[in-house]
């Protein structure tokens, strides 16, 4: 079945070289409206650099579609405002501004006073934590509370799909656990999300289906419970044992 | 009495700032203002009034500079190279030269707005650059706009410039040799260009300026058109320089290659950085502390020396002068003596 209007997406062949190193090679995935997708792999597998493509950060040959547009032409900016948010590696949170400063400059692309004030609403229902320190320098929020603001400020912009970067990245457990239940809810208010995850498990756990990346290709594509149970890819690729997931 | 009028206004900017109350801040601005719309009245010195309005030039200078340094975070060591061309404006089309006679005001736009043109022209190559590789070309476009100009005889008179430019006037007054004239036409640009300023800073352009400053690439996943928005930083940056330019031509009545050197694109850095990069009120201290030094201090260091019967140009020490106030600066109050907010806590709390 064809995705619904809305914010389908579709990677077609993308391959993309840095400087004559190939990064990613015939690159092929698709994400339907709703879904949560997880895209795996080690690092250097190509990850990033795939979200860097759909963001338009970097030139790719080959064809990436969301709701029904060629992005291959358009800007960073203009994918932004097609309702594409990236919440970017490493988090990247304006260390120097305050929160809310923070979560102004992710509704940069809109126009409307009403849909800022309604975007903000959002967020902080969504992170409480992040309304306590609205006033607060971003510098001065610990590691889960960062990834919290730079994910609040991709939300700023209303995005139909979300793309997370190694949300989890040098955080302690008890909070990815929190961060994934959150980008649980955030998919089940109605944002379809692009996963790029080193902590497989937990990915595959909330994804409907996952990707596995090695080296610049795709390797493996299945539903999360199937990818899961993959010994395979348990073994070679999520860096697990197989005893450690039952 | 000079120093009055430099020590009131740094202390009443610097008084200001330590106010929490916003609205007691602006009864302070406007009672300075007063203050210095009501001076010319008092005293007719207008040899003061001179130092005055060469003060205020700077103060536009480093407003405008603060805009591409401060806001937007892009070294720029050329900027004097947009002064040029706003003082070449006004003599190429204010005097004798080709004999084009356009009135002193329209100028001030043309001018504003060529210098604009420029500073997009200058920005464009320099888009992917960063820090010092930016401040390698700008240097570099600061050194050849001047020797255009020097070579150029045929339009810009060569290295001898272009002299008896037009008095300007107002409703049909001639400004004539006085320099009161000059010193209200800086002070209503002042004016202006703190209020724009300002303006700047809190709108949609001003936020996406700080934030490229601080991480560019995390403003390109916001949706931030860096390209655009580095670019209205260059124009609008050099439009203030473009106007200081009408005024110091038409002041001086001269412009020649020599007056734009990279020297004063290094003390208009210099001026932003003793200030306070970025903080309006900073970097117009940091203007008027400069030249309070080089235009008052050292002439008047050199006649107590001479009348002491020693024979030393101060002047010639202005290099090393500056030299040790930075680096006492950076010894002491590395943020400026009025920083903003975010470049206190990057100076004062290691990046994360």
């Amino acid at each position: 079945m064809t995705p619904s209007s809305g914010s389908g997406l579709e990677v077609r062949d993308v391959s993309v070289s840095y400087g004559g190193i190939r990064a990613l090679r015939d690159i092929s995935l698709r994400v339907e409206e709703g879904e949560i997708v997880a895209l795996l792999g080690s690092n250097g597998a190509g990850k990033t650099t795939t979200l860097r493509a759909i963001s338009g950060l970097v030139p790719y040959s080959g064809s990436i579609v969301f709701d029904g547009k060629e992005l291959r032409k358009s800007s960073p900016d203009h994918i932004v405002r097609l309702g594409l948010g990236h919440a970017p590696e490493g988090r990247r949170v304006f260390s120097r501004m305050t929160v809310l400063e923070n979560l102004m400059l992710g509704a940069y692309t809109v126009r409307s006073k009403q849909e800022i004030d309604d975007r903000l609403a959002f967020v902080v229902q969504t992170f409480p934590r992040l309304e306590e320190r609205l006033s607060q320098s971003a510098g001065t929020l610990s590691g889960g509370e960062q990834q919290m603001l730079a994910i609040g400020r991709a939300l700023m912009s209303s995005p139909r799909l979300l793309m997370l970067d190694e949300p989890s990245l040098g955080l302690a457990p008890i909070i990815v656990q929190t961060i994934f239940s959150v980008i649980k809810s955030i998919n089940e208010r109605g944002t379809t999300i692009l996963l790029v995850e080193q902590n497989a498990q937990q990915a595959l756990r909330i994804a409907n289906r996952g990707y596995v990346l090695e080296t610049g290709s795709l390797r493996f594509e299945g539903t999360g419970a199937a990818l899961l149970e993959n010994p395979a890819v348990a073994e070679a690729y999520l860096g697990v044992a197989i005893e450690n997931i039952k | 009495m000079i120093y009055a009028y430099f020590l009131i206004a740094i202390a009443v900017v610097i008084g200001a700032q330590r106010l929490p109350d916003l609205r007691a801040k602006r009864v302070l601005f406007l009672l300075l203002g007063a203050a210095l719309l009501c001076a010319p009245i008092f005293d007719r010195n207008d040899a003061t009034f001179n130092v005055l309005a060469d003060a205020g030039i700077f103060v536009l200078l480093a407003l405008g500079l603060n805009i591409v340094v401060g806001f937007a975070g892009l070294l720029d060591l050329g900027y004097a190279a947009f002064f040029a061309i706003g003082a070449y404006t006004y003599a190429m089309m204010a005097s004798p030269q080709f004999n084009l006679h356009l009135p002193f005001w329209l100028l001030l736009f043309l001018a504003a707005a060529f210098a604009a043109l420029f500073g997009i022209i200058l920005g464009a190559p320099t888009l992917r650059l960063r820090g010092d590789y930016l401040a390698i070309v700008t240097l570099g476009f600061g050194e050849i706009v001047p020797q255009i100009f020097q070579n150029l005889t045929k339009y810009t008179g060569g290295p001898n410039g272009i002299g008896a430019l037009d008095f300007p006037s107002f409703f049909g007054r001639s400004f004539g040799q006085g320099t009161i004239p000059y010193y209200y036409v800086v002070l209503a640009l002042i004016a202006l260009a703190v209020f724009f300023a300002y303006n700047l800073r809190d709108s949609r352009l001003g936020r996406a300026w700080m934030a490229i400053r601080e991480d560019e690439l995390a403003a390109r996943h916001m949706g931030i058109n860096t390209t655009a928005v580095k670019l209205a930083a260059f124009a609008l940056g050099a439009s203030f320089s473009g106007l200081a330019g009408v005024v110091f031509a038409a002041k001086l009545s001269l412009v020649s290659p020599d007056l734009f050197q990279f020297q004063v694109s290094v003390l208009i850095v210099s001026m932003l950085v003793l200030g306070g990069m970025g903080n309006i009120p900073g970097v117009v201290v940091g203007a008027l502390v400069l030249v309070l030094v080089n235009n008052v201090v050292l002439p008047q260091a050199n006649t107590i020396a001479a009348t002491a019967g020693l024979h030393v140009d101060f002047g010639n020490y202005h290099f090393f002068i500056y030299g040790a106030i930075l680096v006492a600066i950076m010894l002491f109050k590395p943020e400026g003596l009025l920083p903003s907010r975010q470049r206190k806590e990057e100076l004062h709390h290691a990046a994360t």
